[in-house]
């Protein structure tokens, strides 16, 4: 990946990101116009924002109903359970 | 001429394989598998088989579009997951699993109520076996877990299952209207499909089983589940709604979900959620889109679970937090997992889309239109967590550390029958998606739908698209910890314990008085079960067959 994709990708600005969104949500209207869509601009904006309510919503349960993997099973951090898992039954 | 009954030949097999010697076990289940796909192929649409039970006539087989598209899929996943475990999988796991398959076979096929329930419990008692055969204290935990609470489920079919007869006279299984006794149905084929809220035994016992002892989970429970209510219950409305929550449920659970494996069986609830939804549409359409969901969902998902499953078979870790940086180790494993993630996502050319299409659609033209925009919701969560979220947190980034083991890295080769299963699978998602007739020929009803317009593609690449910007936003936000999320399950798993442990301390605040001794100490209950695990499955083996055996006799 060059650098400049790197940065886009990574650590881009403010103002990267406003653009980018802006830029594509006006490309993505002018493409539905040309295809006929009912509504231009509905679905391109209902992801968008679709994907901002999940992420924050998601985290937001997350800050109630998740635990810390110690609380619930020691052994997982130890790393002993998926190999032994792993490595499956076998004919034991 | 008799038919020959595909879930016979299945069963049949498992009990081959539980006998011959060891090193012919792999071929003799994939044979197995085989076989019963050629028998589900010869059988004629409007086939059946009957038998005598006491005074009632049983319906052993019956073929009809809708069984016959179930039952193919079937036997084509049972044949891909024993070429999958080919290298991996033990004697107890094959047998348990070409059972399973059996079962799953027989639910499709049955023509009656009583026929359904046996193999309906012949079903939960292979899957037990199958998380069993994890061989870990939590798998151990996770399968008894998962028969108790199937347990509860089918005492519920049962039960509905008798009331009806008492009401009715009839164990005819076809559509019902919504009564007593079809409730206490209804409920059943609900916890089998993992309805929220009865969901929870889906993410906690698939991960607990071997790599491929999931994809066999992931095929047969849910899905059987989903063919009895489009039987049973096609247009009921309530299932709209229990549909949408499944599916949205399923994604934002996922969204947060930190084990990869788990990750995706939140997604099965989330898929089925999908199927759910269009068979409370109810109509000739909805219902093809539901099977015709299920039967990409059963390739696509089966795909996704043997990608994984190779990570973690090459790893020995599901984690994200302590994976990463495996697409220089692992390259073909990540490009057959994105042929999973694409066609799950509805990505053009790919299996979904033509199946998800169809079966939103179908929401959306029975005029339930905010049902529609919904499950359109949880595709973009779809999309996002098992196409974005879980590849670059896999295969992408500095591999991450976990304790003292050191960052992720491959151990062990995958075997090429691991490849080849994939390979096959990856293919037949792709041709399903170039060529939707190959997928829509099966359905139950003839199927006019075109997926391929102009305004479909259009909508679609917009939804995807503006998902990865939206990642590209929010990814900071989507890097998973060592977390684990509580779920349903947490009534039943911690509640006991907090209740028993409130119940302690009001013991240890009993104020001493003076003349009365101290009650000796309880001893510490023992940390691992009493019988090994395989004695307790192999006895309810044994003795559902001892009771069909005397059953059959009397």
């Amino acid at each position: 990946m060059s650098p400049a994709l790197r940065r886009l990708w990574f650590d881009p600005s403010l103002a990267t990101r406003i653009g980018v969104v802006v830029g594509a949500l006006v490309i993505a209207t002018l493409i539905e116009v040309l295809a006929g869509a009912s509504v231009p601009g509905r679905m391109p904006a209902y992801a968008l924002v679709g994907t901002f309510v999940l992420v924050f919503g998601a985290k937001r349960l997350g800050s109630v109903i998740q635990k810390p993997l110690a609380e619930i099973e020691p052994a997982e951090l130890a790393g002993a359970t998926e190999v032994a898992m792993a490595e499956g039954a076998g004919d034991a | 001429m008799p038919e020959l009954h595909p879930a016979i030949v299945l069963l049949v097999g498992a009990l081959i394989v539980a006998v011959v010697p060891r090193r012919i076990t792999a071929p003799v289940t994939v044979l197995s598998g085989l076989a019963a796909l050629a028998a589900v192929l010869s059988l004629d649409e409007g086939a059946t088989s009957t038998y005598s039970f006491y005074t009632y006539e049983l319906t052993l087989l019956r073929a009809d579009r809708l069984s016959l598209a179930f039952a193919t899929i079937f036997a084509v996943i049972t044949v891909l997951a024993a070429l999958y475990g080919w290298a991996t999988m033990g004697r107890l796991e094959r047998t348990a699993g070409l059972a399973t398959a059996g079962a799953g076979i027989g639910v499709v096929l049955a023509g009656d109520l009583m026929t359904l329930f046996f193999f309906w419990e012949l079903k939960v008692t292979t899957v037990v076996l199958i998380i069993l055969a994890g061989r870990r204290a939590r798998s151990d935990a996770a399968g008894m877990r998962y028969l108790g609470v199937h347990l509860v489920g089918g005492v519920l079919l049962l039960a509905g299952v008798l009331w009806r007869l008492v009401e009715t006279g009839s164990l005819e299984f076809g559509q019902f209207e919504l009564g007593g006794a079809t409730g206490l149905i209804l409920v059943g084929f609900l916890l089998s499909a993992a309805a929220v809220p009865l969901n929870a035994w889906l993410p906690d016992a698939y991960p607990e089983s071997t790599v491929a002892g999931t994809v066999v989970l992931s095929a047969f429970t849910t899905k059987s589940a989903v063919y009895v209510l489009a039987r049973g219950f096609p247009g009921l409305e309530l299932l709209i709604w229990v549909g949408v929550t499944m599916a949205i449920f399923g994604v934002v659970y996922a969204i947060i979900e930190d084990d990869i494996r788990r990750l995706l069986s939140y997604h099965i609830i989330s898929q089925v959620g999908f199927m759910v939804a269009a068979i409370g549409v109810g109509t000739e359409a909805a219902v093809n889109g539901a099977t015709a969901h299920a039967t990409a969902h059963i390739l696509y998902k089966g795909l996704l679970l043997m990608g994984v499953g190779a990570v973690l078979y090459a790893t020995g870790r599901s984690r994200a937090s302590a994976l990463g940086g495996l697409s220089r180790a692992l390259p073909w494993v990540l490009v057959l997992y994105m042929v999973g993630a694409f066609s799950i996502s509805g990505v053009p050319l790919f299996s979904g889309f033509p199946a998800k299409e169809l079966a939103v659609s179908s929401v959306g033209g029975g005029g339930y239109t905010v049902a529609q925009w919904l499950l359109k919701l949880a595709s973009v969560g779809t999309f996002l967590s098992v196409a974005l979220k879980l590849p670059v947190v896999t295969w992408f980034g500095e591999p991450k550390t976990r304790g003292d083991e050191g960052p992720a890295r491959v151990v062990r080769s995958i075997p090429i029958t691991m490849y080849l299963a994939m390979g096959i699978a990856a293919v037949a998602n792709i041709a399903i998606g170039v060529r939707p007739a190959l997928l829509f020929d099966l359905m139950p009803t003839t199927v006019t739908f075109e997926a391929y317009t102009a305004a479909k593609v259009v909508e679609t690449a917009m939804l995807l698209t503006f998902t990865t910007i939206g990642y590209w936003l929010l990814k900071a936000r989507l890097v998973p910890g060592p977390k684990f999320s509580l779920d349903t399950d947490w009534f039943y798993r911690q509640l006991p314990r907090r209740i028993v442990a409130v119940v302690d301390r009001g013991g240890e605040r009993r104020i001493p008085r003076p003349g009365v001794p101290e009650l000796p100490t309880m001893p510490a209950p023992p940390t691992r079960p009493v019988l090994p695990s395989w004695v307790l499955g192999g006895t309810i083996v044994g003795a559902m067959v001892l009771v069909l055996a005397v059953s059959v006799v009397a």
